[in-house]
């Protein structure tokens, strides 16, 4: 394979595209070629480089403000409750867990007047 | 009452099923196939406006939407803003998507072609492009410490200059060639789905990463050589 040949190639390489065969004499004429090595290996640091621009990006948090926009944007119809939607717990629970509770400690109440324990 | 709850975010799909009591337009059978289970169900919740399906959504791709958004703009203010508009859209959108590509191709369609609207208005506006990791990076070595074994601040030192060497590079790419750099060598994305995404031919794809990966080594190569000047 010529360097020329080679260098037509480097795209394939480096996105392993290449046979068994081609890669074989690829190699080879990498090998052949300090010049042509050199490039490719230039290359082929520029594209891991690249790669690792994905870890550079450190992790947001767009939710809360995503939640903003779309509650003033839709008059309010949607997100309406404010506490309750950071990880998806639906509100309609949280409503019927808070009022079961209230329901429990009003009969605790009661049971405890109607049983003498608590005067009126 | 029917007319009461009709909203500017309901498609013209959405407005009829609520005229007519249909659900909005299912997924096409082709595009079902493209999804697996879970995007499936996750989508049919997304059109049903579930607040608590959105939720799980943002959090899944905000990160890779941000990152996408990021690189292409430069600018962390900008990039923010503009990574909340691309949820936005797609809350207000997810109707017209039919399954005809995974979930994940589409989000990044969406966002890109946001990036490229939003290009197109700041350099009408002559804005330039700012580099933000710079300084975060230097923030970041410094509140880091003494390393433990020798050599090692040697070696993050290279690594931090090569990817400032990097981010500058990427700047200076036409928006296009910055797309696919972005697309391919830091989202790690197979040329299908770049395909997908863009809507060029794989030839088109290809021919412009080669000129991106050129010119992002002859930037590298010019760059070290000023600096062992």
């Amino acid at each position: 394979m010529t360097s020329e040949r080679a260098r037509q190639l480097f795209d394939a390489a480096l996105d392993d595209e290449l046979d068994p065969e081609t890669k074989r004499e690829f190699h080879q004429a990498l090998a052949a070629d300090p010049m042509l090595r050199d490039d490719f290996h230039a290359l082929r640091d520029v594209v891991h480089g690249a790669s690792a621009l994905q870890q550079a990006v450190p992790s947001v948090d767009l939710l809360g403000q995503v939640q903003e926009k779309l509650r003033a944007r839709s008059g309010g119809r949607f997100y309406r409750d404010r506490f309750s939607e950071k990880q998806g717990r639906s509100p309609l629970l949280l409503w019927i867990a808070g009022g079961s509770l209230l329901l429990v400690l009003v009969a605790a109440v009661w049971l405890s007047f109607e049983a003498g324990l608590v005067t009126r | 009452m029917i007319i009461s709850t009709i909203s500017p975010f309901d498609s013209a799909t959405a407005v009829l099923g609520k005229v007519f009591g249909a659900r909005s337009l299912r997924l096409t059978r082709a595009g079902r196939s493209m999804l697996d289970a879970a995007d499936l169900e996750l989508v049919e919740r997304l059109k049903r406006r579930e607040e608590a399906a959105f939720n799980a959504f943002v959090l899944r791709y905000q990160d890779r939407v941000f990152r996408i958004v990021l690189r292409m703009l430069g600018d962390r203010a900008e990039a923010e803003d503009l990574a909340q508009e691309v949820f936005i859209s797609i809350f207000k959108a997810i109707d017209s998507f039919r399954g005809d590509s995974q979930l994940s191709t589409w989000v990044y369609r969406v966002a890109t072609n946001h990036c490229r609207n939003r290009l197109k208005y700041l350099s009408r506006r002559r804005r330039q492009l700012t580099h933000d990791f710079d300084e975060e990076n230097a923030a970041d070595s410094q509140a880091q410490g003494a390393p433990d074994r020798p050599g090692t601040p040697d070696r993050l030192l290279e690594a931090r200059q090569t990817e400032a060497l990097l981010e500058e590079g990427l700047a200076k790419l036409d928006d296009e060639q910055r797309e696919l750099i972005v697309l391919r060598e830091v989202e790690h994305l197979s040329y299908e789905e770049i395909m997908a995404i863009t809507g060029l031919p794989e030839g088109t794809v290809k021919s412009r990463l080669h000129r991106a990966r050129t010119a992002l080594r002859e930037h590298l190569e010019r760059r070290e050589r000023g600096r062992v000047r």
